[in-house]
């Protein structure tokens, strides 16, 4: 999940405000930006799913 | 069940198998290979087995205008498997720079091969992989109905999570997933998830579920009844309908997309944490993301589908455009899979823009709908070159999604000036 610190450190609403699924997300696009997103390796085609 | 005999018992194709036979895919397309981006391949889709224990009616791989399903062996065999595994790590060695490759045993049913063939293919490709230090992700896509214990040990034994094919509710389900006596499959289904989710000792290995966007059942009930399920990850498939096929009569366009807009809704007012994919990579795309899938995204790692008998075809799914739409006339005894990543059925899964209607190319979304899903955009009169049958919906959702993002961010303005899109050029 988001490090909820350093979310705080440019806003001012608490992390718990995002919504779950929101949250995943940012996650990831964070980890794909550190090029450390392992999940972009292992995408399942459309017709298969995880 | 005679495996050899149709799997298709309870009805045949509407459709005839030669109409069109074995068109050039090359010719039904505008190529523009200044926007290819050479991806790696990423997913191997193998037919483990190619008959299937029911008779789903919207099957794309017996319900359609391919038949070539009836020219293959009932199951791979052992030496096929064991040659897709040195081709696989050869790929690794040919192609720098890759971790992880996705290997999923489909059909047909793959868990018709049985448990001891199904723990030989999986072993094989992961120890073959791991062996070269690139990790096997490894799937499974089923209909459950098979599913026991010696199964699940096969499944936890190599790590897979099996992904399971259902239309919830029930009368939804009963309507179209069906056996061969035209009977109903949910009860059974349910039972093969509950042994994949409380197997009798370990872990679960109870993945995700596969399900087709519905407007004629409301949104509200088919996702209460996943949830209920306690799935991590569920996804809404657009049924696989083309410009020659799409019932307009009975769904205006635009219906698919509010159908969808309410499912996400829903999702997010649920502060679920259950994954739904198309939603989670249209707003990873909308927020700069560089990689979709074959579905979404203007880039994707590369989906390669091997048939019980070695043969290397493309995406599976244009099984419902024409007979013979997938075939490349390549086989694994001859090809190497880096050689493949050339050849254009890859590339119009992998750098989308290759093979994008025209008008796509300047349109603000291609970023997250990347031209629409290439079997949506057939038709015998336009080859792929027409936008897709879903791009109004597509259209109404991915705004939706991009302004619900702009909402939700709006105290967050690192992320919220990322919210975009944008054209192909």
């Amino acid at each position: 999940m988001l490090n909820a610190n350093e979310i705080n450190e440019d806003t001012e609403i608490p992390a718990q405000d995002l919504s779950p699924a929101v949250e995943q997300v940012l996650e990831r696009v964070r980890a794909e930006d550190a090029n450390e997103d392992e999940s972009l390796w292992s995408e399942f085609s459309s017709h298969t799913q995880k | 069940m005679d495996l050899n005999e149709s799997p298709s018992l309870a009805r045949e194709p509407e459709l005839n198998a030669v109409e069109q036979p074995d068109r050039d895919f090359a010719v039904l397309v505008d190529e523009r290979r200044e926007f290819d981006t050479r991806e790696p391949l990423g997913t191997f889709v193998v037919k483990v087995a190619s008959r299937c224990n029911l008779a789903c009616t919207y099957c794309y791989m017996y319900q359609h205008p391919d038949q070539t399903w009836r020219e293959q062996p009932v199951f791979i065999s052992r030496a096929t498997v064991d040659l897709l595994a040195s081709r696989l790590v050869e790929y690794t060695r040919d192609r720098d720079g890759i971790r992880w490759l996705t290997v999923v045993a489909h059909g047909g049913e793959p868990l018709l091969l049985g448990a001891d063939r199904l723990d030989q293919f999986f072993s094989s490709i992961r120890e073959a992989l791991e062996a070269t230090g690139v990790k096997a992700n490894l799937g499974l896509q089923t209909n459950a109905l098979l599913v026991d214990d010696d199964i699940v040990a096969v499944l936890q034994g190599n790590r897979v999570h099996a992904g399971v094919s259902l239309d919830g509710p029930a009368e939804i389900n009963d309507h179209h997933r069906v056996d061969h006596a035209g009977g109903g499959t949910f009860a059974r289904a349910l039972a093969g998830i509950e042994k994949l989710r409380r197997p009798s000792s370990g872990d679960s290995v109870f993945g995700g579920i596969l399900a087709l966007a519905n407007p004629d059942i409301p949104a509200r009930q088919c996702f209460d009844t996943f949830q209920s399920l306690d799935a991590s990850y569920i996804d809404f498939l657009l049924p696989d309908y083309n410009h020659d096929t799409f019932p307009f009569e009975r769904y205006p366009a635009g219906v698919f997309g509010a159908w969808l807009i309410e499912m996400f809704d829903l999702w997010i007012a649920s502060r679920s944490k259950i994954e739904i994919r198309t939603f989670s990579v249209m707003m990873r795309l909308l927020l700069g993301s560089r990689y979709g899938y074959d579905s979404y995204g203007a880039r994707a790692r590369g989906v390669v589908v091997i048939e019980t008998d070695g043969s290397i075809h493309g995406l599976d799914v244009l099984k419902t455009a024409y007979h013979g739409a997938t075939r490349t006339g390549l086989h694994l005894r001859d090809t190497r899979f880096a050689d493949l990543e050339l050849t254009l059925p890859a590339v119009a899964l992998s750098s989308k823009a290759v093979v994008a209607p025209e008008a796509c190319l300047d349109c603000d979304l291609f970023s997250v709908c990347g031209g629409g899903y290439l079997p949506h955009r057939f038709s015998r009169s336009g080859g792929f070159r027409r936008p897709s049958v879903y791009c109004r919906d597509l259209d109404m959702l991915i705004r939706h999604i991009r302004d619900h993002l702009d909402r939700e961010l709006s105290h967050l303005p690192q992320w919220r000036e990322r919210v975009g899109t944008r054209a192909a050029r």
